[in-house]
């Protein structure tokens, strides 16, 4: 049903609707549902109310006998409650506070009685049609407020045999009418979409039907297939649509079992999915890897039975499990509510939704109970921020939001909501917190690109007197050798100075037990800078470097164990301090020793798995060889990656490619490298270095497998053995 | 209709009614003259059905009688766990009273009465498969000529003679010479089938005695007890006929000790009595004007089953020796007062504040139960986290349904009961039944709590699947169980009397005092001090102290507040101590740096001090969420153990926390008070203490700590801390045990669960407090329904309560502390108090008087009376009302003055 654009004064007011007849004034009782919504992870987050149920209306005791399976609700525009008592064939008139206003059993058809069969579906029209969709009599049947016949539109005409699927039976449950007059019809088990008809009730065709693009690997598979195989194949149906709503822009809210959609006349899917994520309900979260930043989902924690599209593209979904989930045109979840069970405000089996001005209606087929829930002021500053948005009253939305955040810091769109005002006022800082909070990743990138170019300019004299002022200190230093003043000025008086002189004596001339170690371990010391040094004029001359590594001793063991330590440094580094912009992981669960071992563990299987494989097939190298020459390929991951890190926290997201140049080109420049080490240490041809490569990466692979079979394995004898052991306690 | 036919019609309907009830009157004035009275009181008689056990209470000043039960329902019913872990129901009134398996004792003031529920013997056990010729004649001469009959025709008389020199008669599938020797089977009747009766005799002989596995097996030796002696065996015979057969010996007072007399004469056993029986007592007393119910669960009998048993589950069997079958449960006079349908009335139970199930019929609907001081925090059912996470993404409210008063209630017309569990409280659930055709409420209660454990891994593959077994709490409760029912009568008879009278019974008894009250409304404000988050800090991620609200920003905060009008500042201070809200193990208390140092926090003590805000800083003496090393906790040591015998964990904040075994609160209290001392204050919030109650289930019955004795454990340590240290104490909840140690109570339950058995939700509790303890609701700010939780506040007469924090409210965003969604102190300031004013200036002044009147109005409109005739009317419709000359806006409440608003 349509609804009009409620004015911020409408949103403020208290709505002076209420069920006053039926029963349960559950004003004492707790609210039996928890209120929630998703965080970016994917986790609940408790949040206030934001419709707490206010009555309960038994729609047997309005005067109408007992109902029998009603299965569809709809709120005319003068706010009468229409229910479709669909055992019994009849639709029910109420006035918003619940009593009744007529039923509607049969009506006149040219002069004979005609009654309904099973009717599933009704709509109503702002001007007051009702079109019922009389599900056994295959036909809609339309009638005015009065109940008297209008129209009767029976099945699409046989005549559109191309379009009609053989022997395709009509049967609607669901109908809507969108304001050109063009009639959409709901057929049960029609998976072809939704049926489209004139004003006239002429069948135009299916609209909305849902692709079936096969994927690579299907097409794969279908050509193997045989003919029968493939005519099989081709039974496996697109979903079908359940419930059909039409909203503000008179665009259909339609929705299938698992999904939502909003189809525009033509039929195809328009719906905004950029909220953290798609309209789905609950879901199953099967994996939340913080420190990877990955969420995986599983759907199918949500059935979705109703739609009931409200003001300004916000839409309310109820689901099987009795919860209504309701989301904003960006497709964010607003909030939650309801639940399954038989307190007041719960349901036993919830078959429709629909909203009486700013309440919500939800009708329980199994109950014949008609539940009514009212707005907490919480919800009241939720919708008036996003209305207020979309009249372009930014500041009073902003304000809204400010609101919401008094009941509910948790609320992630409220501080995007802030941002953008903020960022309109050129308050750029405290709107890319707002942002941050938010996890807005896109207007924060805006508003720091703002920022950046603001300070920049503020600040010109200050960073190009300070440019120039470095080339000057780089020229003065060339022309006068600064390594000579450097000496002559900072060194020389250190040395001169009486502590310094007395060290270098007693390392001098020391005898002692503890000066020789010093000095070993200073020889030491200065002999691993240099190796370490070394890996500079490897990486840009890998041929003769890795040669000169190996055969010149230009390298060593602990050169390389310096470089690898430097690598898993630069990898903590990038993971915990890379710009908000391009952290996708939650830096707070970081593990330290997960992140050292995601290093070590690839090298060290790599080093020991390929000199393995070597051994075996004449590679000259060592271990230690192939330990040494794999850490000194690995060096440009520190020359690129940590300037990346840093520089990652003065980029925008348009720049974040630099970033990534950087990050992957370092990871491709260590690949080539280590694939002109492993020829040098090992002696081998390219081809045969590439080969042996590859078989190491499948050898990790191998171990990688039969370490993890071996882990979960003894991870059940464990649990096994603890079983027996608490049965022994326990029972004997 | 003429007027003279119309007034005659309804004299007549009227005469009718009167006969009907008068009529309705009369069974029940003979069940009570059946009757023997026990114990007299001034006002109260007992009387006791000797041949039933049923038992009566008559209320002598208003006449009216309360019996235990009506006809042919139990006094007492009971469940128990068998091998198999089947829970199985059993009560007095089918398992016990009628196979006389009781006796009624006097004692002083009362009666007792001792069950053995669970039927000892079966009909079978009362006739004898063998029975000398001797002792039939006695039987058969006690009976009737038609029941001689049926007895000599299922019965065979045979006995065994010398044969001489005869030769044996062969019978196929027999060892004659073994079996017989040098007899033969003779039978004083030449009809009788000798050779089938021999067969029998063998069977007899088969199942009867030990060691003979088969028929072949039998001797002579077996059956020389027939030799010369005439004897009956037992046909075999339809089921029907032995049933007459059971019913003739049962009439000849043949009892199963006569059947092994019988048996025991042929070498044979006799029938084994039942074991499952369980001997269950229970004492009837005048008290005063009380009726008080007593069991002494130390004299519960319940078996010992030495036998070797295959447990069979879906996916193994598993061999077990049981050991006994646990009683779990005694229901307490299930159906004492019991109400009917036709009857006007409701059940009183103490969910939340107080909830009423009124008399109707529900079909189907389960019966309602709620425990009495909540869920046992050491017996938390845990089931799998994914499965929890679809149902209930985030923590349920459900698990905050709980019963802070041990106390129920009946009304039915316009009288009523009202009993208050004075022991066994802490093992009580409150169980009321409405929906079926007698409305009951009554106290069960579990002697011996059970978990579950698994006894092998849930794989998530078949076979060796997660079979579950119970285990259970290796003794069973061994105090007493004493319920006292007082009788209220005309007006008190409902919910408001209840309270008063549960008011002047704490009152008696010292629980509640009478204090000086200041003449504002206290204003209750939580302050939160440090949280933890996760923080990389060079690198290394690690939980954090986050200051919210350092020393000096609490008063800043209390500053502001005075500033704006808010006087008589209540202040609980939450995560003040090192670690914050989750703080260390506090056997020593040390100040959180980040919120600042000695001198502020003494600074801050003695600003509150010379304002005269009340300072109740906040630590968990019970919960313990981190520790250090060397400070007296171990995790396996100290900490409470579930029924299998696992670590005890809550896990409600995302986090989880260990709970305290309650034996060693005691000791933790020892070295925290003197630190504690140190910073001079003498007013302490110990969280959860008086609100959470757990047990420590551990293997041996030495250290193991029922519920019951950690109840007693609890109010010893409140005890300890308010008399004995002179702590001032703010409590949360609060059950009932913590009132007489409480000087404030906050967190008080102003609304019930959403229990769909629940008709409405009464002030029940509030009426008990008000006017001598100060108390408030949970933090409105954080209240699902903002508006909403101020009225019901309004409603209850409780003050005003705020958890607020200094710093920007974002920061618990994304921490485990993101349930404080709407606690910056900024945001709240201002409107808490306007709102303070407001309540203040209607309600400052009743607040040392006692609620004497509540009642709905109408829909949606509540109204609250006050001893000095202060109305309180609460609209929590949508509409605005006029009630009188009242009106009171929509979501909103009006105070008047006296007079009674239905004259207007």
């Amino acid at each position: 049903m349509r609804l009009s654009i409620n004015k911020l004064i409408a949103i403020t007011l208290l709505s002076l609707s209420a069920l006053t007849v039926g029963t349960a004034a559950p004003t004492c009782a707790g609210i039996p549902y928890p209120s929630y919504t998703y965080n970016i992870w994917g986790e609940a987050v408790p949040a206030p109310q934001a419709y707490v149920p206010l009555r309960v209306l038994d729609l047997n005791s309005v005067g109408a006998g007992a109902l029998k399976d009603p299965q569809d609700i709809v709120v005319g525009s003068d706010r009468t409650i229409y229910v479709l008592d669909t055992g019994n064939s009849r639709i029910l008139c109420l006035t918003e506070d619940g009593s009744l206003v007529r039923v509607i059993s049969e009506f006149d058809n040219s002069g004979s009685a005609d009654r309904f069969r099973n009717p599933r579906g009704l709509f109503v029209t702002d001007e007051g049609e009702i079109y019922v969709a009389d599900t056994g009599n295959a036909r809609l049947v339309i009638l005015d407020r009065h109940g008297n016949l209008l129209r009767i539109y029976g099945p699409p005409s046989p005549k559109t045999e191309g379009i009609l699927p053989a022997n395709f039976q009509y049967r609607p449950i669901k109908v809507v009418v969108n304001p050109l007059g063009q009639i959409y019809v709901v057929s049960l088990d029609a998976y072809d979409g939704l049926l489209e008809f004139d004003q006239k009730g002429n069948f135009q065709g299916f609209v909305g039907a849902p692709k079936v693009t096969p994927s690579v690997a299907e097409i794969f598979w279908r050509r193997l297939f045989t003919k029968e195989q493939r005519e099989q194949s081709a039974l496996i149906l697109p979903v079908e649509y359940v419930t059909l709503d039409i909203d503000h822009e008179g665009f259909m809210m339609a929705a299938t079992a698992s999904e939502i959609k909003r189809l525009n006349p033509g039929g195809s899917d328009v719906l905004v999915r950029n909220g953290f994520f798609d309209p789905i309900g609950d879901f199953v979260v099967s994996s939340v890897s913080r420190e990877q930043g990955i969420v995986t989902l599983t759907a199918g924690g949500t059935t979705w039975v109703d739609i009931a599209a409200r003001e300004v593209g916000i839409y309310s979904a109820l689901s099987s499990h009795g919860r209504v989930f309701t989301y904003d045109s960006n497709g964010n979840l607003l909030y939650t509510f309801g639940t399954i069970g038989d307190s007041i405000g719960a349901f036993r089996d919830p078959v429709a939704i629909d909203s009486l001005g700013n309440d919500i209606l939800v009708l329980d087929r199994r109950s014949s109970k008609l539940t009514l829930f009212g707005p907490t002021e919480y919800q009241r500053a939720i919708h008036a921020a996003i209305e207020l948005y979309e009249m372009g009253e930014y500041e009073l939305s902003a304000d809204a939001w400010e609101t919401v955040l008094r009941f509910n810091v948790n609320y992630d769109q409220a501080y995007s909501g802030i941002g953008r005002s903020l960022l309109r006022q050129a308050r750029y800082v405290e709107a890319m917190a707002n942002f941050r909070l938010g996890y807005n990743r896109k207007d924060y990138s805006y508003a720091y690109s703002k920022y950046r170019a603001d300070t920049i300019t503020d600040h010109f004299s200050v960073i190009m007197t300070g440019f120039v002022l470095l080339v000057i200190a780089t020229w003065l230093a060339k022309r006068y050798h600064g390594g000579t003043l450097i000496r002559r000025w900072l060194l020389d008086p250190l040395r001169r100075s009486a502590s310094a002189q007395r060290a270098t004596l007693w390392l001098r001339r020391g005898e002692g037990r503890t000066a020789r170690a010093v000095r070993e371990v200073l020889a030491w010391a200065a002999q691993t800078y240099a190796c370490v040094s070394y890996a500079l004029y490897v990486i840009f001359h890998p041929m003769d470097g890795f040669w000169d590594l190996k055969h010149e001793k230009r390298g060593n063991a602990s050169g390389a164990t310096v470089i690898l330590a430097l690598v898993v440094a630069t990898y903590i580094y990038l993971r915990q301090y890379s710009g908000f912009l391009f952290t996708y992981h939650d830096v707070s669960r970081l593990n330290l020793g997960v992140e050292i071992m995601s290093v070590l563990v690839p090298f060290g299987l790599w080093v020991v798995v390929n000199w393995a494989l070597t051994t075996l097939t004449d590679g000259k190298g060592t271990l230690k060889d192939v330990y040494v020459t794999t850490a000194y390929a690995l060096t440009p991951v520190i020359l690129l990656c940590l300037p990346a890190t840093f520089l990652s926290n003065y980029m925008t997201l348009q720049e974040g490619t630099y970033y990534h140049i950087m990050i992957v080109g370092s990871l491709i420049w260590s690949i080539i490298l280590l694939f002109f080490g492993m020829m040098n240490v090992h002696e081998y041809s390219g081809v045969k270095t590439l080969l042996t490569g590859a078989v190491t990466v499948v050898g990790i692979g191998t171990f990688l497998f039969i370490a993890l079979t071996l882990f979960s394995v003894c991870g059940e004898m464990v649990g096994l053995l603890s079983g027996i052991y608490r049965e022994i306690t326990f029972r004997l | 209709m003429g007027v003279r036919k119309r007034i005659l019609f309804m004299v007549l309907v009227i005469l009718a009614l009167a006969g009907r009830s008068a009529a309705a009157q009369q069974p029940v004035d003979a069940r009570l003259a059946s009757m023997d009275m026990v114990a007299e009181g001034d006002t109260l008689a007992l009387y006791i059905d000797r041949t039933n056990t049923d038992v009566a209470v008559h209320d002598k000043r208003t006449g009216r009688t309360w019996y235990s039960n009506p006809p042919g329902q139990p006094a007492l019913s009971i469940s128990y766990w068998n091998q198999v872990d089947e829970l199985l129901v059993m009560n007095t009134s089918k398992d016990s009273v009628p196979y006389g398996q009781f006796e009624v004792t006097d004692i002083d003031g009362g009666v007792r009465v001792d069950y053995r529920i669970g039927r000892e013997w079966k009909d079978a056990d009362y006739v004898p498969v063998v029975i000398s010729a001797e002792r039939m004649n006695e039987v058969i001469s006690q009976l009737s000529s038609s029941d001689q009959k049926a007895v000599l025709d299922a019965y065979t008389e045979i006995s065994l003679v010398d044969r001489g020199s005869e030769p044996p008669v062969e019978i196929s599938g027999l060892n004659i010479e073994k079996l017989l020797g040098p007899y033969k089977v003779v039978s004083s009747d030449p009809k009788a089938k000798t050779t089938t009766a021999l067969w029998a005799l063998l069977r007899y002989v088969r199942d009867w005695s030990d060691g003979v596995p088969s028929t072949e097996a039998v001797t002579l030796g077996h059956i020389r007890g027939l030799v010369d002696t005439p004897t009956y065996v037992m046909n075999d015979i339809p089921a029907f006929t032995l049933n007459r057969v059971i019913k003739a010996f049962k009439s000849a007072g043949f009892t199963p000790q006569s059947v092994t007399e019988e048996h025991e004469r042929y070498g044979l056993k006799g029938p084994s009595r039942s074991l499952e029986v369980f001997g269950v007592s229970i004492e009837y007393a005048i008290d005063g004007d009380d009726f008080v119910v007593r069991i002494p669960v130390s004299d519960v009998t319940y078996p010992f089953v030495d036998q070797e048993a295959w447990i069979t589950r879906s996916s193994a069997a598993f061999k077990v020796k049981a050991t006994h079958l646990p009683l779990s449960e005694i229901n307490v006079l299930p159906y004492f007062g019991c109400g009917t349908k036709e009857e006007q009335g409701y059940a009183f139970v103490p969910d939340g504040p107080g909830a009423l199930l009124r008399f109707v019929d529900r079909a189907g609907a389960s019966k309602y139960g709620i425990r009495v001081y909540g869920l046992d925090m050491a017996n938390l059912d845990i089931g799998p986290a994914w499965q929890k996470r679809l149902v209930d993404p985030v923590k349920d409210a459900a698990e905050k349904v709980q019963a802070y008063l041990p106390v129920f209630g009946l009304k039915r017309g316009d009288s009523a009961f009202f009993a208050i569990i004075e022991d066994g409280d802490a093992l009580a659930r409150i169980v009321a039944d409405v929906s079926s055709s007698f409305k009951s409420v009554y106290g069960a209660f579990t002697v011996t709590p059970n978990g579950k454990t698994s006894i092998a891994k849930t794989t998530g593959h078949e076979g060796w699947g997660a079979a579950q077994i119970n285990v259970y709490q290796s003794r069973m409760y061994q105090g007493d169980i004493r319920v006292r029912y007082a009788f209220l009568e005309g007006e008190n008879a409902d919910y408001v009397g209840m309270a008063h009278h549960y008011q002047s019974y704490l009152l008696e008894r010292g629980a509640l005092t009478k204090k000086p009250v200041s003449k504002d409304l206290p204003f209750f404000l939580q302050v939160v001090g440090a949280i933890t988050a996760r923080r990389s800090v060079f690198g290394i991620v690690r939980n954090i102290a986050v200051p919210v609200t350092t020393y000096e920003q609490a008063i800043q905060i209390v500053e502001e507040l005075s500033a704006a009008g808010v006087s008589n500042i209540q202040l609980e201070y939450l995560g003040w101590t090192k670690g914050g809200i989750r703080h260390y193990y506090p056997s020593k208390v040390h100040l959180e740096p980040v919120l600042g140092g000695r001198a502020e926090f003494d600074r801050l003590r003695d600003y509150l001090k010379a304002r005269g805000v009340g300072f109740y800083p906040d630590i968990s003496l019970i919960n313990v969420y981190v520790t250090s090393l060397f400070d007296g906790f171990t995790v396996s040591g100290s900490s409470a153990r579930r029924p299998d015998r696992m670590v005890a964990t809550i896990d409600d904040d995302g986090m989880g926390r260990y709970v305290l075994s309650p034996g060693l609160v005691d000791d933790l209290i020892d070295s925290f008070l003197p630190s504690y001392r140190g910073y001079g204050i003498d007013a302490l919030s110990p969280r959860f203490l008086g609100q959470q109650l757990s047990s420590d289930f551990r293997e041996d019955p030495q250290l193991l700590i029922d519920r019951q004795q950690s109840r007693q454990i609890m109010e010893e340590q409140l005890k300890r801390l308010r008399v004995d240290s002179g702590m001032s104490l703010m409590l949360s909840g609060v059950n009932a045990y913590a009132l007489p140690y409480a000087d404030v109570v906050v967190d008080m339950p102003l609304s019930c669960s959403s229990s769909n058995l629940l008709d409405e939700s009464v002030p029940f509790y509030p009426i008990v407090l008000h006017g001598y303890i100060p108390y408030a609701g949970e933090p409105v700010n954080l209240a699902g329904d903002y508006r909403r939780s101020i009225l019901q506040s309004v409603e209850a007469g409780a003050s005003l309560h705020y958890e607020l924090f200094f710093s920007s409210p974002s920061v618990v965003k994304d921490t485990p502390f993101n349930y404080l969604f709407g606690a910056g102190y900024r945001d709240w300031l201002e409107e808490a108090a306007q709102l303070y004013e407001q309540v203040n200036a209607l309600l400052g002044q009743v607040q040392d008087q006692r609620i004497v009147g509540h009642r709905k109005v109408m829909d949606d409109v509540y109204e609250t009376t006050y001893e000095d005739g202060t109305r309180v009317l609460v609209n929590y419709g949508r509409k605005d009302v006029v009630i009188g000359d009242v009106r009171v806006a929509a979501m909103d409440f009006a105070v008047y003055q006296g007079g009674n608003h239905d004259a207007h």
